[in-house]
C-alpha cells in the first residue's frame, strides 16, 4: 500500500468523521475509502454500437455483457470478481437494490430486467481471474437517441449525480474511450470525459482504443495493419493527447470470439478452409452472400451465427490463417490463439497494465479526493474549510499526481522524449522501469544510472536557454529520480 | 390550370419540353418578335437546367465519398480509411470531364492526385469546394451530387458546410454506417433537412459487411416514423458495387450490382427526386411559354379580325381595346411590382443585417460569459475552433434564411403578373385547350396542384421553414433555382472564407504567462470583439452584393416581361391598321398566311397544354 493511498485515507477518515450523520455523503465516501485497497475501476466509454460490450466480453474472455445489434447496454453496468455470479439491480427511486437470476444461454449470460423500469445500475458479480486486478464497468452510448440514456452515461463519466443517486461506487477512477475512428463527434466525448480531469480522470486516465480495428478499410485481411496505421499516425498528433495518454487498435469482436472459441464454429471454419480459395473469396463478399450464398457446410442459420461471431473479416482471417496452415491453426486452440495474437489485444493490455494499472493507486487517490472535493462543494458542513485545505496538502504532497500531469503534458507537445516519458513512469512506476533496466537489475546500477539521470535533467531543467515547458518537465523528471534514489518508489 | 401532373415523366417528356421551346422560340421569330424569341431562349436554358442538387450527409467516416463514387460508377471522389474529406465536392453532369478546386482566390484545374490532396486537406492553401463534372449516364439524366464533409455527431445541428447547401439542394441523402442504429445527432440532422428539402433519404453503407443491416434497417425506420419524419431508409454496399465494375459484363457482376443495392438507390433518387423535379420544371417552363405566347397570338388574332372585314369590325375593336388596355395595366402594374421589389429588398437587407447582428451577438455573448470564467491562455486551443464554428454556423444560417426570404420575395413579386384583375384575356381568343378561363389566384391554385403542397395562401402565411419546400414547384420558385443555385455558390465561400479569411488574432495570448489573468481576459475579449465585428463587415457585405444580384435578376426578368406584353399591344394596333389597306388579292393571301401563323401558334399552346 502507497503512501498516497495512506494519506488519502486519513483524509476521508477525517471527513467521514465529520459525515457521519448524513447517509448519503457518508456512503459515497465510505465506497471511495473502501475502493483504495480494491481494484482499479475502468469505465468502457463511446458512441453508440462502438464495441464497448465486446471488448468487456473481449477482456474477460467470456460472454458476460449483452451484446447486439439493437443498443444494448442502456445502464450502466459494473462487473467485478467476486466468489459466486450474483446480479444486482439499483434502483433511481431509491427502493432497495434487488438481485436479478443468473441464466446462461449458449454459452453467454443473460441479463434479463424482466420489465423492471428505472433501473440505475446493474452490478454483476463474476468469478473471473480477469476482473482481480480491474472492475470492468460498461456504460451506454453517448449519442443514443432514447431519452435519458446518452445523458446518464455522461453523468456517470463525469460523477455527476452520484449524490443524488446515492448509488454507491458511483465514477470510474480510468476510462477506456473506444472510437471508431478519430474525429469530432468522438472527441466531443472526450472532452465530456475531460470535464472529468478535476475530479480524477482526464487525458491522465483516458485510454483511447480504436474498437473496431476489424472494420477499417472494408474488412479486408490487412484491415488491422492499417488500424495499426491509423493509431500510430494519431498517437502523434498532439490534438488528440488533450483527451487521451495514447491509442490502442484492437478488434474486440476477434477477441471475444477467439477467447469463447466453441469446437463447432472451429470445424465450421475448417470446413470453409477446405473449399477452393476463389469460392471463399466470392462467398465472403458480402454478408449477405455469406448467409444466402451457394451452398457451404452449413445451414443459413449456422452460418448467420458464425458470421455474428466472427464478422466477415474476421472469417477471412480464420479461412486464410488455416488455409495457410499458419503455426498451430490445426487445432481450435491454436487458431483462437493465433485470432488473439492478431487482434491487437496483447498491446491494449500491455497498455493498460503498464499505464493505468501500474499507477492505479493514483487514479484511485484522485477519484476518490474529486469526490471529497465536490462533497465539501455541495454538502455544507462545519470542517469544510480544514478538510479543503488536508486534500490540497495531499494533492501538492503528492509527486505521483505532478507525474501523471507532465506525462500528458509531454505527449500534448508531440515530444518524442523517451527517457523523460519512462522516467516520469511512462511505462511503470517501479525503479527498473523508469531507468529502463531489466527488473532484476542489481541495486547498484539501478543508482548509478538514477544518479547520471539526476545529473544530466538537473542541467537541463537550470538550462537558460530552452524553452519553459521543456524546463517545466525537467524539473518534475528531477524530483521523479531524486524519488528513486530515496527508494521511495 | 386545370392541367394535372402525370405520375411519372417518362425522359421524352423533356425532349418534348425543349422540342415546344424550340418551336416557340422559331415561331416568335418568323412573327418578327425577336425580343421575345431571344427571351423564351434565355428563360429556357435557365429553367431547363436538368441538376437535381442532391446533399450527401453524415458523420465523419461513415463512406459518403465511396458512395457518391459507386452511384456515379467511377472512381472520384477520393476515399480513404482514415483521412476525411475536408472540403464539399459538387458532382455533376458535363460532356466534357472536368476536376476544378474553387477558392476564394478563384478557380483552378487541377489533377485527380491534387484533388485528393485537396478533398483531404492535406493541401496548403484554403480551397472552399471541388467540382467534378463527368459525362456519365446517372448524371446526364440530371443527377448533381454534392459530397460534404462529415457533419452531425453528439452536438446534433448540422454543420455549416450542409447548412450552406441547403437552400439550392433538392434532397438530402443521409449516409450511415450499417454497423448501428442512427444516432441521436444524425437523427437531428434529418429532421433539420425535412424542414428544407422535400425529399430525405438515408442510405445505410457497408452492408457486405453488417449481417444485421435489415434490423438496423428496420430499427431505424421505426425511430424516424416514430418522429414523424417520412424518410426512406436503403441499405447500400459501395464496396460490392465496385467489386460489381470489376466484373462488369458477368453474371456475377450484375448479381453483385443488385446485391449492392447501389441501382435500387439510384432509381430511388430519380423516381423521388430527379423526376419531381424534371417535371416541375418542365410544367413551369411549358407554362411560361405559354403565356408568353398567349401575348403573341393577340397580334395575328387582331389582324384577321381586320382582314376579315366590317363583319368583324366591332370584334376587331374589342380586341384592339383589350390589347391597350392589357399595355396599360401592365405599365401600371409595373410600378407595382417594381415597387414590391425595391420594398422588399430593403425590408430583406435590414432584416438579414439584424439577424446576424443577433446571432453574432449571441456567440458573443456566451464567449464573454466563457472568457469569465477561464484562463484565456490555456483555454485558447480549445476556444478558437469554438468561436469559429459557432460564428461559421450564425453565418451559415443567415444565408439560409436569406436565401429562403429572397425565393419568397421572388415569388410575391411574380403574384402581380398573374393578378387576375390584370389579366384582360382577349375574350374567344383563350386558346388552352380546355378553354377554361384562368382561375383567379393562379398561382395559388398551382402550388395548389403539386403533390406534397396544401394549399398555402402567400399573404398570410408567415414566413416559416419549410415553406421553400413549396415554393420550389411554383413559378418564382422554378426561376429562382438558377440564380439561387449561384448564390449559394457564394453563400457557400462566406462561412467557409470567413472562417479562413477573417483569422482570430489571439495567437499571442497564449503564451504571454506573466501578465496578469485579468489583462489576459480583456485581450481576449476584445479579440473576440474585433472579430465578430469584422465577420460582419465581409458578411455585410457579401449579403449586400447577393440582394443586388437578387434585385437585377429579378428586374431585368420581369422587365422585360413588361416590355413584350407592351410591344404586343403596339404591334397589333399597327397590324389592324396595315390590314384595312390592303387590296383584295393581298389581303387574301395575308389572310391564309395569318390563318397558318395561328394554326401553329394553337398547336404549340395545345402541346404545352398537355
Amino acid at each position: 500500500m502507497s503512501a498516497l493511498a495512506d494519506r488519502t485515507r486519513a483524509v476521508l477518515d477525517r471527513a467521514l468523521a465529520v459525515y457521519a450523520g448524513r447517509p448519503a455523503p457518508a456512503a459515497l465516501l465510505r465506497a471511495h475509502r473502501d475502493r483504495l485497497d480494491g481494484p482499479l475501476r475502468v469505465a468502457l466509454a463511446g458512441t453508440l454500437k462502438a464495441g464497448k460490450s465486446t471488448l468487456l466480453n473481449a477482456l474477460v474472455g467470456e460472454q458476460i455483457a449483452p451484446t447486439g445489434t439493437a443498443e444494448c447496454t442502456r445502464v450502466v453496468t459494473t462487473y467485478r470478481d467476486a466468489p459466486s455470479a450474483r446480479i444486482v439491480a439499483h434502483h433511481r427511486d431509491g427502493t432497495p437494490p434487488d438481485e436479478l437470476p443468473v441464466v446462461h444461454r449458449r454459452g453467454a449470460l443473460v441479463i434479463d430486467l424482466a420489465g423492471r423500469t428505472g433501473v440505475d445500475e446493474l452490478c454483476v458479480d463474476w468469478p473471473s481471474a480477469s476482473l482481480r486486478e480491474v472492475t470492468l464497468i460498461d456504460t451506454p452510448g453517448a449519442d443514443s437517441t432514447r431519452p435519458g440514456v446518452a445523458g446518464r452515461a455522461r453523468a456517470f463519466l463525469s460523477a455527476e449525480e452520484a449524490e443524488d443517486a446515492g448509488t454507491p461506487g458511483d465514477g470510474a477512477d480510468v476510462v477506456l474511450h473506444l472510437v471508431r475512428h478519430l474525429h469530432d463527434a468522438d472527441v466531443a466525448f472526450a472532452e465530456t470525459v475531460g470535464e472529468g480531469a478535476a475530479r480524477g480522470i482526464g487525458p491522465a486516465g483516458t485510454v483511447a482504443v480504436l474498437s473496431r480495428a476489424d472494420e477499417i478499410g472494408g474488412g479486408r485481411l490487412d484491415a488491422l495493419m492499417t488500424a495499426a496505421q491509423v493509431a500510430r499516425r494519431y498517437r502523434a498528433d498532439p490534438g488528440l493527447r488533450r483527451h487521451c495518454r495514447t491509442v490502442v487498435p484492437v478488434s474486440g469482436l476477434l477477441v471475444e470470439t477467439a477467447r469463447t472459441l466453441r469446437a463447432a464454429e472451429f470445424v465450421a471454419v475448417r470446413d470453409l478452409a477446405a473449399l477452393a480459395r476463389e469460392d471463399v473469396e466470392d462467398l465472403l463478399l458480402s454478408a449477405d452472400r455469406f448467409v444466402d450464398g451457394a451452398p457451404v457446410p452449413a445451414d443459413h442459420r449456422a452460418r448467420r451465427a458464425l458470421l455474428d461471431r466472427f464478422g466477415v473479416h474476421g472469417l477471412r482471417l480464420a479461412t486464410t490463417l488455416v488455409r495457410r496452415g499458419a503455426a498451430g491453426t490445426a487445432d481450435s486452440a491454436g487458431l483462437a490463439a493465433e485470432l488473439v495474437r492478431r487482434s491487437g489485444l496483447d498491446e491494449l493490455r500491455s497498455v493498460v497494465g503498464s499505464q493505468l494499472v501500474a499507477h492505479a493507486d493514483v487514479f484511485r487517490a484522485r477519484a476518490a479526493l474529486g469526490a471529497l472535493e465536490r462533497v465539501l462543494h455541495e454538502v455544507p458542513c462545519g470542517d469544510a474549510e480544514g478538510l479543503a485545505a488536508a486534500v490540497e496538502r495531499v494533492r501538492t504532497g503528492a509527486h505521483e499526481f505532478v507525474e501523471q500531469d507532465a506525462l500528458v503534458a509531454l505527449h500534448a507537445r508531440g515530444g518524442a522524449d523517451e527517457e523523460a516519458r519512462r522516467l516520469l513512469g511512462g511505462d511503470g512506476p517501479a525503479a527498473t522501469a523508469r531507468l529502463g533496466v531489466p527488473p532484476d537489475a542489481p541495486d547498484t546500477d539501478v543508482r548509478g544510472l538514477a544518479l547520471d539521470a539526476l545529473a544530466r535533467w538537473r542541467r537541463a531543467g537550470e538550462d537558460p536557454r530552452a524553452e519553459r515547458a521543456r524546463t517545466d518537465v525537467a524539473r518534475v523528471v528531477v524530483r521523479s529520480v531524486e524519488g528513486i534514489l530515496a527508494g521511495r518508489t | 390550370m386545370t392541367t394535372t401532373l402525370p405520375a411519372t415523366t417518362a425522359p421524352t417528356s423533356r425532349r418534348e419540353a425543349a422540342a415546344v421551346l424550340d418551336e416557340a422560340v422559331a415561331l416568335a421569330r418568323d412573327l418578327g418578335r425577336d425580343d421575345v424569341a431571344a427571351s423564351l431562349a434565355r428563360d429556357g436554358s435557365r429553367l431547363l437546367d436538368p441538376g437535381a442538387r442532391v446533399l450527401v450527409v453524415g458523420d465523419h467516416k461513415q463512406g459518403k465519398s465511396s458512395l457518391v463514387d459507386a452511384l456515379v460508377g467511377t472512381d472520384l471522389c477520393p476515399a480513404h480509411a482514415d483521412v476525411a474529406t475536408a472540403l464539399p465536392t459538387v458532382v455533376a453532369y458535363s460532356e466534357e470531364p472536368y476536376t476544378v478546386l474553387v477558392g476564394p482566390h478563384g478557380r483552378e484545374d487541377v489533377t485527380a492526385a491534387r484533388l485528393a490532396g485537396a478533398v483531404t486537406g492535406r493541401d496548403d492553401r484554403a480551397w472552399v469546394q471541388a467540382e467534378i463534372g463527368r459525362d456519365v449516364p446517372v448524371l446526364a439524366a440530371g443527377l448533381t451530387l454534392i459530397d460534404t464533409p462529415g457533419a452531425g455527431g453528439p452536438g446534433g445541428a448540422p454543420g455549416v458546410a450542409v447548412l450552406g447547401e441547403l437552400p439550392a439542394a433538392d434532397a438530402v441523402l443521409l449516409v450511415s454506417d450499417a454497423s448501428r442504429e442512427l444516432t441521436a445527432g444524425e437523427v437531428e440532422l434529418l429532421a433539420a433537412a425535412a424542414g428544407h428539402v422535400a425529399t430525405v433519404v438515408v442510405a445505410l453503407t457497408r452492408t457486405d459487411l453488417h449481417p444485421a443491416w435489415r434490423e438496423v434497417r428496420d430499427l431505424d425506420a421505426a425511430l424516424l416514423a416514430a418522429r414523424g419524419l417520412v424518410v426512406d431508409v436503403v441499405g447500400v454496399s459501395a464496396e460490392l458495387a465496385r467489386h460489381a465494375r470489376t466484373r462488369d459484363g458477368t453474371d456475377l457482376g450484375r448479381e453483385l450490382a443488385a446485391a449492392s443495392g447501389v441501382p435500387a438507390l439510384a432509381e430511388l433518387l430519380r423516381r423521388r427526386v430527379v423526376e419531381p423535379r424534371g417535371c416541375r420544371t418542365e410544367r413551369a417552363l411549358q407554362r411560361h411559354v405559354a403565356e408568353v405566347l398567349r401575348d403573341v397570338r393577340a397580334v395575328p388574332v387582331v389582324e384577321l379580325a381586320a382582314l376579315e372585314g366590317p363583319a368583324r369590325a366591332r370584334e376587331l375593336d374589342e380586341a384592339l381595346a383589350a390589347a391597350t388596355a392589357r399595355a396599360a395595366a401592365t405599365k401600371e402594374r409595373s410600378a407595382r411590382w417594381q415597387q414590391t421589389l425595391a420594398d422588399g429588398v430593403a425590408d430583406l437587407g435590414a432584416d438579414v443585417d439584424w439577424d446576424l447582428r443577433d446571432r453574432v451577438r449571441q456567440v458573443l455573448r456566451t464567449a464573454e460569459e466563457t472568457l469569465e470564467t477561464v484562463d484565456p491562455a490555456q483555454v485558447w486551443d480549445q476556444f478558437e475552433p469554438w468561436l469559429a464554428e459557432e460564428i461559421g454556423r450564425a453565418v451559415a444560417t443567415t444565408y439560409l434564411w436569406a436565401g429562403e426570404r429572397t425565393w419568397w420575395l421572388a415569388e410575391r413579386v411574380a403574384a402581380h403578373f398573374a393578378d387576375p384583375g390584370a389579366e384582360p384575356g382577349v375574350e374567344g381568343t383563350e386558346p388552352v385547350a380546355d378553354g377554361a378561363p384562368v382561375p383567379a389566384g393562379r398561382f395559388t391554385a398551382e402550388l395548389s396542384a403539386l403533390p406534397e403542397l396544401g394549399t398555402p395562401d402567400l399573404d398570410r402565411m408567415a414566413f416559416t421553414q419549410g415553406l421553400l419546400v413549396g415554393l420550389r414547384g411554383s413559378y418564382g420558385g422554378v426561376l429562382m433555382v438558377g440564380l439561387v443555385t449561384t448564390l449559394s455558390g457564394m453563400a457557400l465561400i462566406n462561412p467557409f472564407s470567413v472562417g479562413a479569411g477573417v483569422l482570430l488574432g489571439g495567437r499571442t495570448l497564449r503564451d504571454e504567462r506573466r501578465r496578469a489573468l485579468r489583462r489576459r481576459r480583456l485581450d481576449a475579449r476584445r479579440v473576440v470583439r474585433q472579430h465578430a465585428d469584422e465577420v460582419q463587415f465581409v458578411v455585410g457585405k457579401h449579403t449586400k452584393d447577393m440582394l443586388r444580384e437578387v434585385q437585377r435578376t429579378l428586374r431585368d426578368h420581369f422587365t422585360a416581361r413588361a416590355e413584350e406584353v407592351a410591344t404586343g399591344a403596339a404591334a397589333a394596333v399597327v397590324a389592324a391598321t396595315g390590314a384595312r389597306d390592303l387590296d383584295a388579292e393581298r389581303r387574301r393571301r395575308r389572310t391564309a398566311e395569318v390563318r397558318a401563323e395561328l394554326a401553329r401558334l394553337d398547336d404549340v399552346l395545345a402541346r404545352c397544354a398537355t
